[in-house]
């Protein structure tokens, strides 16, 4: 098994349990898949939440800002 | 827990676009809001959401309070959580179809542009229901392959991007397959919205009034995510602390006007599917990283998905909810339950989730109350011949007990006494003096225990029928004493006035017994001595009564035995 030696401190804090260069390539792709299928989830909610009511066209148009902030929490709740 | 990945959930969501409905409506119907007040006010709406929210996690989580969803009615859960299925699925359609077609199914355009999200949706729910496959697979393959095939027919068509975008009123129109096109986002636009001065203050406080019900809705369902992943990745975590730590992510996300939001156990499975690991935290910061390269860099992703693949997600998220409470749901509760999982659903899609709360909690107090005076207050009734006081008697004193204890009954109740159970012991009352007035009079009984060492409690109207219970027994003679009651419930009788009716309270049913035992052997002692007083007498009456009989024979015999002689 190939162990990754971390050198920076900073990094020890993350990497905490060592792990086989495989298995850190399956944690990153497990997040990669993850992170994607939440930005589609962020995109279905943000339609969900910024739909106009009547003549109003003003939320249609800020649908792009609302899928930021539901990634925000995404980044701030995965941290 | 290390291997949870967090995100936005389609239940704050979901109530946030009720909020944001109502806050463009505004109070006044006549009256929508002014269009240059509506951003602002959703955007502070959405900000203040997520703060209220945040707290009320940290508060559950610091007071551990995680528990008290275990004292709702299943019926009550299962209820609301069918309600956000029902309202998924709607938003599924809208989403798909568009506004113009999602309420015209006799369209040969609804179809077409549903089929392809029901085939998404239907698939990663089926897969994932069945344990088709592994999620690692299935997942991707269902959302990328359709979107692939998908490019490619629109390009062997000829179609463009711009015709695929067309909102197409009409029915021979290529489009209805994306939203209009949007400009790419700069995550700093939200503070430039957020001018306070903006702010509609009527229509953000109508637009609250969904914000109660959806706390709750966010709280249970969030504990009962916790619970689901619990139980599939079999590991050990506090709900409590997990709720602290949603709640701190919340309040970050107030920096980002992001939404309400909290971990995800479909995603989390996902991973633990694929990195088999419980333990890794990698997976979920990632996850956090690439939604922050996005979010920092605002690429308009939503102008190249399809509206299938956001409608059939939202099939997926809504089936869950709909097969599970309104259809599965029929295995783990009873059909009084499983009818008002109903009745709360569909007063929810004609009236409102307002009305569907009233709804739920009115049906789950009958059904409760219906339940429980089913259960069998009294647990046992005995004869007094058949239990004994723990106290050592003499075998003289043993044997007039097994003798007198005839006159001497023991009931044992069970549960809660409450207005709907309390008359069963009213009707076995009343059957027990029925049966006591065709025996003879010393045959009756003289004393009768009430055991409570089993019972959980007792209401006013419970109360209320036990002081007729006693009234009814007194009258014919017998006399109640109770045992091992509760301290609460010796409260509830002394501040009704019940002790004042009967014998005495104590501290168990052993006692109670013995003090009937030594009232039994009090009364014998007495009819004893009496009947040392009255015995004497009865001898001279004896002695008297055979003189009378005998002195007339004996006078006649006399006289006959003189003749004789003479």
């Amino acid at each position: 098994m190939t162990m990754i030696v971390v050198q920076q401190p900073w990094l020890k804090t993350i990497f905490v349990a060592r792990y086989s260069c495989e298995e850190i390539g399956t944690l990153v792709i497990s997040g990669l898949i993850n992170g994607l299928l939440m930005l589609i989830f962020c995109c279905v909610f943000a339609t969900l939440i910024f739909k106009d009511v009547g003549e109003n066209t003003v939320l249609k148009t800020f649908i792009p800002v609302g899928v930021l902030a539901q990634t925000f929490f995404a980044l701030t709740g995965g941290l | 827990m290390k291997a949870c990945i967090a995100g936005p959930d389609i239940n704050p969501a979901l109530f946030m676009s009720l909020v944001v409905r109502d806050i463009q409506i505004g109070p006044n119907a006549l009256v929508p809001t002014p269009e240059d007040k509506v951003l602002t006010t959703v955007l502070l709406s959405m900000a203040m959401v997520t703060v209220i929210t945040g707290g009320l996690l940290i508060f559950v989580g610091y007071f551990l309070l995680a528990r008290v969803v275990q004292y709702l009615p299943a019926s009550l859960l299962s209820g609301f959580l069918g309600c956000i299925g029902y309202k998924v699925m709607k938003a599924a359609l809208t989403t798909t179809c568009g506004d113009y077609y999602y309420d015209k199914p006799d369209t040969l355009m609804f179809w077409k542009l549903l089929m392809p999200a029901l085939l998404v949706g239907l698939g990663i729910y089926t897969t994932k229901q069945f344990h088709i496959g592994s999620p690692s697979f299935t997942i991707p393959a269902f959302l990328l392959i359709p979107v692939c095939i998908f490019y490619m027919v629109l390009y062997i068509q000829g179609v463009s991007m711009e015709m695929a975008r067309d909102p197409c009123i009409a029915e021979s129109c290529q489009g209805g397959w994306f939203f209009p096109e949007f400009e790419k986002g700069s995550f700093y636009s939200v503070y430039e919205e957020l001018d306070l001065r903006r702010v509609d203050a009527a229509a953000l406080m109508y637009g609250f009034t969904n914000v109660p019900a959806m706390l709750v809705i966010v709280i249970i369902d969030y504990l009962l995510k916790l619970a689901g992943t619990k139980k599939a990745l079999r590991v050990d975590f506090s709900f409590d602390h997990e709720m602290k730590v949603a709640g701190t992510s919340c309040l970050f996300s107030v920096l980002g006007v992001g939404p309400p939001a909290i971990s995800q156990p479909k995603f989390t499975l996902l991973d633990y599917s694929i990195t088999h690991s419980k333990t890794s935290s990698i997976p979920g910061v990632v996850c956090a990283l690439f939604n922050g390269i996005i979010y920092f860099w605002g690429i308009p992703l939503i102008n190249w998905i399809p509206k299938f693949i956001l409608g059939g997600l939202l099939i997926y998220a809504g089936l869950g909810f709909v097969v599970d409470n309104l259809y599965f749901s029929r295995q783990r509760v009873s059909k009084e339950e499983f009818a008002a999982i109903w009745a709360i659903v569909i007063t929810n899609a004609f009236a409102g989730l307002i009305y569907a709360v009233v709804v739920g909690v009115v049906l789950s107090a009958i059904i409760f109350v219906l339940t429980y005076s089913k259960l069998e207050i009294i647990k046992s009734f005995r004869r007094g011949a058949d239990f004994e006081s723990k106290v050592l008697r003499n075998p003289m004193e043993s044997k007039k007990l097994r003798h007198l204890s005839k006159r001497f009954a023991i009931i044992q109740m069970q549960h809660f006494i409450f207005f709907g159970s309390a008359s069963q012991l009213l009707d076995f009352t009343k059957n027990l003096v029925q049966s006591q007035q065709k025996m003879p009079q010393v045959q009756r009984l003289a004393y009768l225990a009430c055991d409570w060492s089993q019972v959980d409690g007792i209401d006013y109207s419970g109360v209320g029928v036990f002081r007729e219970i006693v009234d009814l027994l007194k009258v014919h003679g017998t006399n109640v004493i109770f045992g091992g009651v509760a301290p609460s419930i010796v409260k509830s009788l002394l501040k009704e006035g019940v002790t004042e009716k009967f014998t005495g309270i104590h501290d168990s049913l052993d006692t109670a017994v013995e003090w009937v035992e030594e009232q039994f052997l009090e009364w014998a002692h007495l009819v004893r001595s009496r009947w040392m007083e009255f015995k004497p007498v009865i001898h001279m009456h004896e002695v008297t009564k055979n003189i009378a009989k005998h002195d007339v024979p004996k006078e006649s015999l006399a006289h006959l035995g003189h003749q004789l002689w003479k």
